[in-house]
């Protein structure tokens, strides 16, 4: 398939996941109704431009950041494996907002202590990992990943001593959740700002990806652009987890997925991230809410089922 | 003007002394052998002079300008290097990696044009491979790798080309033919050669640089440096030079 035919596929299919988000949920909209405008004001036209358009506008944003965070991550580390939260972004988080819930602080606190957390993982990561003449990738991995570990111990304890009706909402946080999560033009603006970054840098992430002495010694300034993929992919992620929690395989998965289909060009792959990832959240999203409506699951489950077979699916089938 | 020319140049790596006040003075046409044992900081001196790895005092001159007075651009434009060891982790074709070579010769926001593809594909027929173009990396041998790699150096198309043991991993039909492309394309270039085999240097350096591995360096026209005595102290081992058709090789004794 060429590159114009799979990003034709990819804006096809951010279309049709705002179209099943505005149409499905425990009140099915048909999509003639959506279709026709919903001019006039009733429920159908509340449930999608108050409730279910926001939010799949939020669960695009997140998804979109999530996706081009491990995409910027994995060139960072050079590391296949590499997320948005391997530098232990997300326990930084979690804890700011675990301890925010076990307070009884408001979505709103929680969004804020989540989001100083990450920031202080970040900061951190940076400073212990900088602190050294030769910043490398694996330093700063392994600076991260222990980080993470910390983090994690303090999320544990955190949950064993939190009363029981906190914990509900706590597993939530730590699954991802949307369901208060909103966007602003603000946050839209950042992921656009720094996905045209991206593709103008394209060229510098396609050498630096091979290998740093490599990028070197062919002209590329690596040491200012690793500090700028580390600030741009952490701030993304530090935002998107503050907005909805640490929403599994989407930043892991989605750059993979388009490896796999367009090759390793990051021009393609920058924008491509942003929209695959966007619409997978959306669509994730929107099977949470509606699968077991009224019933609300985490998101995060809904991501690993969608992923995990697309994502084996395209593996296998490159084998042959 | 000297192509590249050091003066003072100390560079050290841990306990290794590599090389203390060393003066060199190289020029464009020539073709340079970096000999020493294991471990006395071939690689690492190859860095520093591409401006990879710092030196601990002295300087570094391109064309008489110090080399810490150009922006890494520049330098990419001027030196090329072929590392000894790649360590590829995401996919890319075989066009893709030798089109990174480009990549200083291109603006901020130019993407490669119709241009650069012909420069990566004449040089991928030069190594012969060009049928081998739109195949992934990591599919390739450990030779069609190398030859990938030296593919991107051609069309990098530097003027010095600083070479980490070239022949690596390449069968001696490759190894002949990327040497002889070395010595032919880059004729009017600086060729500087990490090496192990003497002959090769004999045959295809005009010049030789000697590691000793204790910061003293001998270094000079081949055929006044490349001796018996020099290569015996450099290598701890008993040599001797054959001659045969006119030609000769240096042959170590076994006992």
């Amino acid at each position: 398939m060429s590159k114009t035919s799979i990003y034709f596929l990819l804006v096809l299919t951010c279309l049709a996941s705002f179209l099943l988000a505005a149409g499905m949920g425990s009140v099915s909209i048909s999509f003639r109704e959506i279709l026709s405008g919903l001019s006039t004001p009733g429920l159908p036209h509340t449930l999608v431009y108050e409730l279910r358009l926001p939010r799949a506008m939020a669960a695009f944003v997140c998804g979109g950041m999530l996706a081009l965070a491990g995409l910027l991550m994995q060139v960072l580390l050079r590391n296949p494996l590499a997320d948005p939260y391997i530098l232990g972004v997300s326990g930084g988080a979690a804890t700011g907002a675990l301890l925010a819930i076990l307070f009884g602080l408001g979505s709103l606190m929680t969004q804020t202590a989540a989001f100083a957390g990450a920031l202080l993982s970040i900061v951190l990561v940076f400073v212990l990992a900088h602190g050294q003449t030769s910043w490398t990738s694996n330093r700063l991995l392994l600076t991260g990943v222990i980080l993470a570990a910390g983090w994690n111990a303090f999320i544990s304890f955190i949950l064993t001593i939190s009363p029981d009706q906190q914990i509900h909402g706590m597993l939530f946080w730590l699954m991802g959740d949307l369901s208060n999560t909103r966007v602003t033009a603000w946050h839209g603006f950042l992921l656009l700002a720094i996905t045209i970054g991206g593709f103008f840098s394209a060229r510098q992430l396609n050498i630096l990806a091979r290998g740093e002495l490599q990028a070197s010694a062919l002209g590329v300034n690596t040491r200012q652009l690793r500090i700028l993929l580390f600030f741009s992919a952490s701030l993304l992620t530090a935002i998107a987890i503050s907005l909805a929690g640490s929403i599994g395989f989407i930043g892991l998965m989605v750059p993979h997925m388009l490896r796999l289909m367009m090759g390793a060009d990051h021009r393609a792959l920058v924008p491509a991230s942003v929209l695959l990832g966007g619409s997978l959240l959306v669509l994730a999203d929107t099977f949470s809410r509606s699968v077991l409506a009224p019933i609300q699951i985490p998101v995060g489950i809904l991501t690993a089922a969608l992923g995990v077979p697309t994502f084996l699916y395209l593996l296998y089938r490159n084998r042959t | 003007m000297s192509l590249l020319k050091t003066k003072n140049l100390c560079v050290r790596i841990g306990n290794i002394n590599i090389c203390d006040n060393l003066e060199l003075d190289m020029n464009a046409g020539e073709s340079w052998a970096l000999l020493g044992r294991n471990g006395t900081g071939k690689s690492t001196l190859i860095h520093t002079l591409a401006g990879l790895s710092p030196a601990e005092s002295g300087d570094i001159f391109i064309n008489g300008k110090n080399l810490d007075n150009y922006s890494r651009k520049e330098i990419a434009k001027k030196i090329g290097v072929l590392f000894q060891t790649y360590n590829e982790t995401f996919p890319s074709t075989v066009m893709e990696s030798t089109l990174a070579g480009r990549h200083p010769h291109l603006d901020w926001l130019q993407w490669e044009g119709k241009q650069d593809i012909k420069i990566a594909e004449q040089s991928l027929h030069q190594m012969d491979l060009l049928d081998l173009k739109d195949r992934d990396i990591h599919t390739l041998s450990g030779g069609e790798m190398r030859r990938t790699q030296i593919a991107c150096l051609l069309t990098q198309n530097p003027d010095i080309a600083l070479l980490d043991e070239p022949s690596n991993h390449l069968d001696m039909h490759h190894q002949i033919k990327v040497l002889k492309i070395f010595r032919d394309l880059l004729r009017d270039k600086l060729i500087i050669t990490s090496l192990h085999d003497i002959n090769i240097a004999t045959r295809f350096c005009t010049h030789a640089l000697l590691l000793a591995g204790d910061g003293k360096t001998i270094s000079g026209k081949a055929n006044e440096i490349l001796t018996e005595n020099n290569l015996q102290r450099l290598y701890g081992i008993d040599l001797r030079k054959i001659s045969a058709d006119g030609e000769s090789w240096f042959i170590p004794r076994y006992n």
